[in-house]
């Protein structure tokens, strides 16, 4: 039994967030650059189109462009990209599915990478890249995040006399400790919200009881009924497509300029053809753009632009709040920040967790080794997940772009520069492996932009020259990570591999 | 954008003197803890410029979107101001004073 309740809660504090911090590093970073994924997908597809054009006229070439491929197809989808990016053109239906990137200014086909480009964040921050049961783990470790902020809250016994305090220059465990206080205490609002909100995403996956009751478990049925979905009798004698440039003209007289997020079309070339256009949810939390329902034979509005329920505002809220696709690219990179401090916040607690304990056990004793086994580890999955996030964009410009599914290369490069470097960990003194780890990230970042130079042509300086902020965003953070790595791992030359050597009596002064 | 830069401002200000009102942080820049009749205006005057910096947000964003805006760039610029407390250096503290001062009238002068 522990003594008392401070040391039950520290016990906890470290034992669940060293464990989750594991999975937690790679959901947290992933999930910062998740947010940042306009940016990394304008990176990752250096194929430019040659201009931008009003949305209406853009959604009228997408049109053109189903028809001819995919006239019979059950569902077509239009989304018109930020300005200046192309606008993605998809289908599906019996015969499969299909997507093309299309030049909003002249609708020709763009032949663009095969790259997931900031999709795989998304898809790597909710759920690993594994099936559903990933999406389990990730919820699980958001559990044990919540779990280690209140137990972190708990035990930490100057949060307003600390509130600033960092000293870098002082003991290693000190230095550690601070900075595990300073990045969780000052973004704590943060941490919180992301974490509480990421969990109420996919409430309906893991607590369904509410639905399951209610609906007697058909959660179609929740769906259809909390977002309104319209249903049409069925009709297949064919009936021409009202023109869809015409309609996205008359929805943006509604929803602004430019505001128009999603058009789709259930049985486009049917006389029970439904289009429907969402607006845009770029200028506000709540992650629910209205939609306007309109007959897809004939054109006309079917159903208005409705308010959404009081239960899905709610709901939808919390999830904007976590998505973060609101308030434009100044907003976005407070998320992206205080991601990383997130990132950081697990970094500092896993590495303290095994300074505080290196030097309680000697190494001949079994809990010497396991604790020795953990500090392997923590760099297999804290400085892994960075070199194979760098390797992820290396992979996009070095891959040939004729390979047959090339986006899965990328993201088996991914894994595999992982899992060479938690078998790099394993094998390394646990400071060569940190210094060498962050070494191998430095260095793939700071040369990205020459990678980038050498293969495209163009480069942080002609992106900035050019105004080309998303892209330059993404070079300009590699290359200050990349300068960040090479000061830890000089400050880890510095310190001779041992981090602990300073005198302890630091502590007092 | 100004606005949002005036409130970055306004924050970092309210955070400095709010750490100042400390007497580790004020010992570590000027070598010696704040007089005792000063602590209790540099907390309130912290307070009210952290609490201002809440204003252009709004202005700017909105009150739903400028509430968020305002809690994170509170926790950015409190980050921002340890990285700079912990150089322990009254230059490099006026530097990013400089920066932080210099960055909203750019804004205007480059707008204009």
């Amino acid at each position: 039994m522990k003594d008392n309740v401070g040391q039950s809660m520290a016990w906890v504090h470290s034992w669940f967030g060293l464990i989750a911090g594991w999975i937690l590093f790679t959901v947290l970073l992933s999930g910062a650059l998740a947010v940042a994924k306009p940016e990394i997908d304008a990176w990752t597809r250096p194929e430019q189109a040659s201009g931008s054009a009003p949305q209406g006229e853009a959604i009228g070439r997408a049109e053109q462009h189903l028809a001819k491929v995919a006239p019979t197809a059950m569902w077509w989808f239009i989304t018109p990209g930020p300005d200046g990016a192309p606008l993605t053109a998809g289908w599906a239906g019996a015969e499969g599915t299909g997507e093309a990137s299309l030049d909003p200014a002249t609708g020709e086909t763009l032949t663009i990478r095969d790259s997931d480009g900031g999709e795989f964040f998304v898809d790597l921050h909710a759920t690993l890249h594994l099936p559903v049961w990933g999406l389990w783990l990730v919820a699980a470790s958001g559990l044990f995040m919540l779990i280690a902020i209140i137990s972190g809250i708990v035990i930490h016994k100057r949060i307003f006399r600390d509130f600033f305090t960092f000293r870098p220059g002082s003991s290693a465990q000190r230095a550690w400790l601070d900075g595990h206080n300073v990045t969780g205490v000052l973004a704590l609002p943060f941490h919180l919200m992301i974490a509480y909100t990421g969990l109420v995403s996919f409430f309906w996956v893991y607590m369904p009881a509410g639905i399951d009751v209610a609906y007697q478990g058909n959660q179609t049925a929740y769906f259809q009924e909390s977002t309104r979905r319209v249903e049409r009798p069925e009709d297949a004698r064919p009936h021409a497509l009202a023109s869809l440039a015409a309609i996205a003209q008359s929805a943006e007289r509604q929803f602004g300029m430019n505001m128009i997020g999603l058009i789709n079309v259930k049985n486009p070339g049917r006389s029970d053809a439904v289009t429907t256009v969402y607006r845009s949810t770029s200028d506000r939390v709540q992650l629910h753009g209205e939609r306007i329902t309109y007959d897809g034979a004939t054109g006309e509005v079917i159903e208005a632009a409705l308010p959404a329920t009081p239960v899905n505002i709610g709901y939808r809220t919390l999830v904007g709040l976590h998505f973060a696709q609101f308030g434009g690219g100044l907003l976005r990179s407070l998320y992206v920040g205080l991601g990383l401090a997130g990132a950081l916040l697990v970094a500092t607690g896993a590495v303290l967790f095994a300074v505080k304990r290196r030097d309680r056990h000697s190494l001949g004793t079994y809990e010497g080794k396991a604790y020795r086994a953990i500090e392997r580890i923590n760099v297999g999955m804290i400085a892994g997940p960075l070199v194979a996030t760098a390797a992820f964009f290396w992979l996009n410009r070095l891959l040939p772009l004729d390979i047959a599914e090339r986006h899965h290369w990328e993201i088996k490069g991914y894994f595999f520069v992982w899992a060479a470097m938690a078998v790099h960990a394993l094998a390394r003194p646990v400071h060569r492996g940190w210094a060498e780890q962050l070494a191998i990230f430095g260095g793939l970042s700071l040369a990205l932009p020459l990678l980038n130079a050498l293969t495209t042509g163009a480069w942080l300086g002609t992106y900035l020259a050019k105004g080309d902020g998303a892209r330059a965003a993404i070079e300009g953070g590699f290359v200050a990570a990349g300068i960040v790595a090479f000061i830890i791992v000089w400050k880890i030359a510095g310190r001779g591999g041992r981090p602990h050597a300073r005198s302890a009596s630091a502590l007092a002064g | 954008m100004t606005m949002i830069l005036l409130s970055f401002l306004l924050a970092y200000v309210g955070l400095m003197l709010a750490a100042l009102s400390m007497q580790r942080h004020h010992r570590d820049l000027f070598g010696g803890p704040p007089p005792a009749s000063r602590i209790r205006d540099y907390r309130i005057a912290g307070y009210i410029l952290i609490g201002l910096a809440c204003w252009p947000c709004v202005q700017y964003y909105g009150a739903t979107i400028g509430l968020v805006a305002w809690l994170g760039l509170l926790s950015a610029c409190g980050i921002a101001l340890v990285g700079v407390l912990a150089l322990q250096s009254p230059r490099a503290m006026m530097l990013s004073l400089g920066l932080f001062g210099s960055a909203p009238a750019l804004a205007v002068l480059l707008a204009a």
